[in-house]
């Protein structure tokens, strides 16, 4: 089972972050309590995106050139050639099984940011002394947090979709935005809106 | 098939692996000189730290080692390699016949050829005979002074950080600035000297340098840059570090000053060698069914395009499969690396990759404070306001890229470093940004501070 990602459902409302740091980083995991919390629970997953119709301010933190409304939750995508596999120095970075879940072992971690320094994707991060923090699919539980706590669905937890499923998607999305470029107009854009 | 491989590092050993799952027939043999097996030489600054024992640096044990179907000769080095015949002679006596070798010998640290170090001739200590067995065997260091590359040295530098009071640690790079923290956290009184104006020469701009000395020497550790070490001298139980003009006092000595790689074996094989061994894009020495990979072998550089010597544990394991498939008989090309580094002192995380200070006419450099006009940079806070510099728990957020025309191939980041892989990957792919705003975005982002929209 994986964590999948309908980015076309995310609407940026970071649900998924409060529910991933309450639960995975918060003695108390209620908010009030994580608010008073030391040091601050942090979630492993972070959307990009806002959730207001207008774009929040690049100055403000906003993500840059991002549509208004548009979200992605980015966690760790547990990638089968991990470049932090390789880079991670102590063996605290590992698969337990074949094509399983990427796993962190904090007792073996030195800290020493190789694998922050690697991921594509910017999902291992530093954590609390020393540590990073990185998502783990809520192994131990039945269902991940963040997944839990989608109010869209944009985030599913199924069985990983078959690449014919995937590169479906990705050629229909290729062929929109070809259009695009084809009719040099709008005519791929408002179909594209039409998709939405 | 009978693959030997020198060298029981991460390149050496992920290639032997490799082969081993590619084909489960061919019998596969890594030579040591080093004691132990499989363990983790970027931990080592734990070990003297005394925050972890022995074993916890361990990846691999021997009979795990063993059970991956792989005859792991530990503790003999190799007196000589004849690729005519195809065989090794080892320091004990024995010989090895291969098909297909891989020379995984890894890097010796640099002994600085000063009076006290070096015999007094002035030679520096010529490359050890045996490949493996390193530094020492021709002149040993003197008592109280130390080089962190084996376990062994890293059990020995530990015992004697044990009665020492006071140490100097030469050589303000990656491994320098660990050792130092390390053995501040023992409690010592540590002086780090480093002959250029920087700490991590190469990775780190004044800056940076500054907010990784500055938690030095809160940290208690004693920060001289733009020193040299001039002589070593030794009377009684102290030793005396002549540098910089003055002397310092201590009973340990740490040498941290870079790494040479271990030639002899790829000389004695006549493959053609620069800095290091030089290597195809699979790999391959000049000479048959020889290969190189890890802190021997000179690869590609992204950032640059040039080949160059990358001693990096990432880098290593990554040529060790690649070499270790073409070995096995599957195609696999290695397309280059970047260099990185990471320090991660307490509250203080640095991370710099690939080529931070481009040269030539359409090199540029966007920092957070200069370059293309100064600006102070103001942290969005995270969670909590992070409040004012010198407060407890305020963290500096610097950040530094560097272009090659529109092209990123350096990165710097301080405080924030969370975006550092997705950088690297920017390089690493040579990904061309197509305005200046997008690169001033970029940094923006990475390191999510307020910026005004132009630099």
């Amino acid at each position: 089972m994986e964590i999948v990602v309908d980015p076309g459902r995310c609407m940026a409302c970071r649900s998924c972050q409060v529910a991933c740091a309450l639960g995975r980083d918060s003695a108390s995991r209620t908010v009030v309590g994580a608010l008073e919390e030391e040091p601050v629970p942090r979630p492993r997953v972070s959307v990009r995106g806002s959730p207001l119709p207008l774009a929040i301010p690049e100055a403000l933190g906003g993500a840059a050139g991002h549509p208004a409304g548009a979200g992605f939750p980015l966690q760790c995508r547990h990638c089968l050639d991990a470049p932090c596999l390789d880079a991670c120095p102590t063996g605290a970075m590992h698969r337990p099984e074949p094509e399983g879940a990427v796993l962190y072992d904090e007792a073996k971690c030195m800290g020493c940011l190789m694998c922050v320094a690697v991921c594509p994707f910017g999902a291992v991060r530093p954590g609390h002394g020393g540590r990073v923090l990185k998502c783990d699919r809520c192994t131990q539980m039945e269902y991940p947090f963040c997944v839990d706590a989608c109010p869209t669905g944009a985030l599913q937890f199924r069985e990983r979709p078959a690449w014919q499923e995937v590169a479906g998607t990705r050629q229909g999305a290729l062929v929109k935005a070809l259009a695009l470029v084809w009719e040099g107009g709008t005519a791929g854009e408002d179909a594209a809106q039409e998709d939405r | 098939m009978k693959h030997v491989i020198v060298g029981n590092g991460p390149a050496g050993m992920t290639a032997a692996l490799t082969i081993r799952a590619a084909r489960p027939e061919d019998a596969v043999t890594v030579v040591t000189a080093d004691e132990g097996a499989y363990y983790s030489k970027v931990r080592e600054p734990d070990l003297v730290a005394g925050k972890v024992d022995a074993a916890t640096l361990e990846l691999a044990g021997e009979s795990a080692i063993r059970q991956a179907g792989i005859d792991l000769m530990a503790g003999v080095a190799v007196r000589f390699l004849d690729c005519g015949a195809r065989r090794l002679f080892l320091e004990d006596g024995r010989e090895l016949s291969y098909d297909r070798l891989l020379l995984a010998t890894g890097a010796s640290p640099v002994v600085p050829p000063v009076p006290g170090l070096c015999p007094p001739s002035g030679e520096p200590a010529p490359d050890t005979p045996a490949g493996t067995r390193g530094r020492g065997a021709g002149h040993p260091l003197p008592a109280g002074v130390f080089a962190l590359r084996t376990l062994q040295d890293a059990r020995r530098l530990a015992r004697a950080a044990g009665s020492a009071r006071g140490a100097v640690v030469v050589g303000g790079g990656f491994i320098g600035v660990h050792v130092a923290w390390a053995l501040a956290m023992r409690g010592l009184r540590v002086t780090l000297i480093e002959k250029m104006p920087t700490l991590l020469p190469g990775a780190c701009d004044p800056e940076a340098s500054a907010l990784i000395a500055g938690h030095l020497e809160r940290s208690g550790i004693r920060v001289m840059l733009n020193t040299e070490l001039e002589a070593l001298e030794s009377g009684g139980d102290d030793l005396k570090v002549r540098a910089g003009g003055g002397a310092i006092p201590c009973q340990l000595v740490v040498l941290a000053v870079g790494v040479r790689p271990n030639l002899a074996l790829a000389r004695q094989a006549g493959a053609d060698v620069g800095e290091g061994v030089i290597t195809d894009g699979t790999l391959a020495t000049t000479v048959p069914d020889l290969w190189a990979a890890g802190d021997v072998a000179q690869t590609l550089d992204l950032a640059t395009g040039k080949q160059a010597m990358l001693p990096l544990w990432p880098l290593a394991v990554a040529q060790g499969r690649v070499a270790g498939r073409n070995m096995a008989g599957l195609r696999s090309y290695y397309r280059g690396g970047l260099r990185v580094n990471a320090v991660h002192l307490g509250p203080l995380q640095v991370i710099s990759v690939g080529d931070v200070f481009p040269s030539g006419p359409s090199a540029r450099v966007l920092t957070t404070s200069g370059a293309w006009g100064r600006v102070s940079a103001v942290p969005v806070p995270w969670g909590r306001f992070p409040g004012q510099p010198g407060a407890p728990g305020f963290t500096p957020v610097y950040g530094r890229i560097a272009f090659q025309d529109d092209r990123p191939v350096g990165a710097l980041l301080v405080g924030r470093v969370e975006a550092a892989g997705i950088l690297a990957n920017l390089i690493a792919r040579a990904i061309h940004l197509s305005r200046t705003d997008d690169a001033v975005r970029l940094l923006r982002s990475v390191l999510r501070v307020a910026l005004p929209a132009r630099l």
